[in-house]
């Protein structure tokens, strides 16, 4: 029933009319709008009620409150739980809940958590951040618990104690001009790079000597090799390959040790080792010194004798015959102790 | 602004100006402004065209 304004033919009759009328209908407004405002004494006073409301007040509303302008409140809105909804604080479409609350901020104003209840899930934003979103804590730090997913980049990150996995990283990165540590401890566990279909890439500095390692596998003590390659097949320390710069095992001040029992070390050079040179398996000055015995699968060939001239050898065993004589034309060059020596041959006859 | 409580001497006039008056306190309470005053002058149907005008107005304030 909409409002009944009175006219200059209005009768007194008619006047009363619309006044009983557009009060009824304001009684509807005022009352049949909100079916009951439930309460016990020094709560909200309705139909007759005559004292100032000082004490809690409870609101039983069948349907929406809708406030025309703004609510206020001046001290803590608490959102209680309800059967089908609980606790709830909903922004209509594209609304927004703000740090711009009266006076400043959530914190601000003694809400120093948001967080959902046990077992249940809080969720900052089903889709999209409009702009960077910032954990900040001045005592503490933002913990993420297991399962917390990110779609994007996370920076601006310090330092990250990790009590779950991490998982689907596409990439984690330090700000330039920053090292990435990974851990500054021990990892309580084995410390795994994997890649099922790539490889795994460790770029260092661009420092040139050795003596500056580019990367360090550090063992802070025992004997225990500090890289373990630990797989199926042939596995391999190789440099590129691609360029003329090659790969080199230094053992500083101790001993470089290859193979263990049964294992089979090998050096592979290229066909020709005569020279010594590019290609070659070279041994440096210091020399080669075996535990055990050295076997060739092709001949040996020594320095210049003292005097004379090297030749490839190739040693035979012991014979015995009936039919030996000496031959008096021929003779071996051997270098002993630097002196050279001519060592006789013999003809072994024809019968 | 309070409004006006009849008495049981009051005349058909007489609470028809308290009405009159008691709508308008409405009226101002809801701050509705620029809405004349009961007069003195006002007859019996000046202020029941008055109330009624009074309570259109606030009608519409609680149906916009």
């Amino acid at each position: 029933m909409s409002a009944q304004y009175p006219s200059v033919n209005d009768t007194g009759y008619d006047l009363v009319k619309k006044i009983a009328n557009n009060t009824a209908d304001i009684d509807l407004a005022i009352v049949s709008d909100v079916n009951s405002v439930a309460g016990t004494a020094n709560q909200v006073l309705v139909n007759g009620g005559t004292a100032a409301a000082t004490g809690n007040v409870t609101v039983s509303l069948p349907t929406a409150l809708t406030a025309p302008g703004s609510l206020t409140v001046t001290t803590t809105f608490t959102l209680t739980a309800q059967a089908t909804d609980n606790g709830v604080l909903h922004t209509n479409g594209s609304g927004v809940v703000t740090s711009t609350l009266t006076p400043s901020g959530l914190t601000s104003i003694g809400v120093n958590t948001v967080s959902s209840a046990a077992a249940s899930t809080l969720i900052l934003a089903t889709g999209t951040f409009g702009t960077a979103v910032t954990f900040a804590s001045a005592t503490g730090v933002p913990t993420f618990a297991a399962g917390a997913v990110f779609t994007g980049a996370l920076s601006g990150i310090t330092n990250i104690t990790m009590a779950g996995a991490l998982t689907g990283c596409n990439s984690v990165t330090s700000v330039a001009g920053t090292a990435l540590t990974l851990g500054t401890g021990t990892f309580g566990g084995a410390f795994s790079m994997a890649s099922a279909t790539g490889f795994l890439t460790l770029t260092g500095n661009d420092a040139a000597a050795f003596t500056t390692p580019q990367i360090w596998i550090q063992r802070a003590s025992g004997n225990t090799a500090g890289l373990i390659l630990n797989a199926t097949g042939v596995q391999r320390v190789a440099s590129d390959g691609t360029t003329a710069s090659g790969l080199t095992i230094n053992g500083g001040g101790g001993n470089i040790t290859m193979g263990g029992t049964g294992t089979v070390v090998n050096i592979l050079g290229n066909t020709d080792a005569t020279t010594g040179g590019a290609g070659a398996v070279t041994l440096s000055a210091g020399g080669l010194y075996a535990l055990g015995k050295i076997i060739s699968g092709s001949s040996f060939t020594s320095g210049t004798p003292n005097g004379g001239t090297s030749g490839a050898w190739k040693f035979g065993i012991f014979k015995t015959s009936t039919l030996v004589a000496l031959d008096t034309a021929n003779w071996v060059e051997l270098d002993i102790g630097g002196t050279l020596r001519r060592l006789a041959l013999i003809t072994i006859t024809t019968p | 602004m309070t409004g006006l409580s009849p008495s049981v001497n009051d005349s058909s006039y007489a609470l028809w100006k308290k009405v009159a008056y008691n709508w308008w306190v409405v009226t101002q309470n809801a701050g509705l402004v620029g809405v004349n005053e009961p007069s003195v002058n006002d007859t019996e149907q000046d202020l029941q065209r008055k109330t009624a005008y009074y309570t259109a107005l606030i009608n519409d304030y609680l149906h916009p």
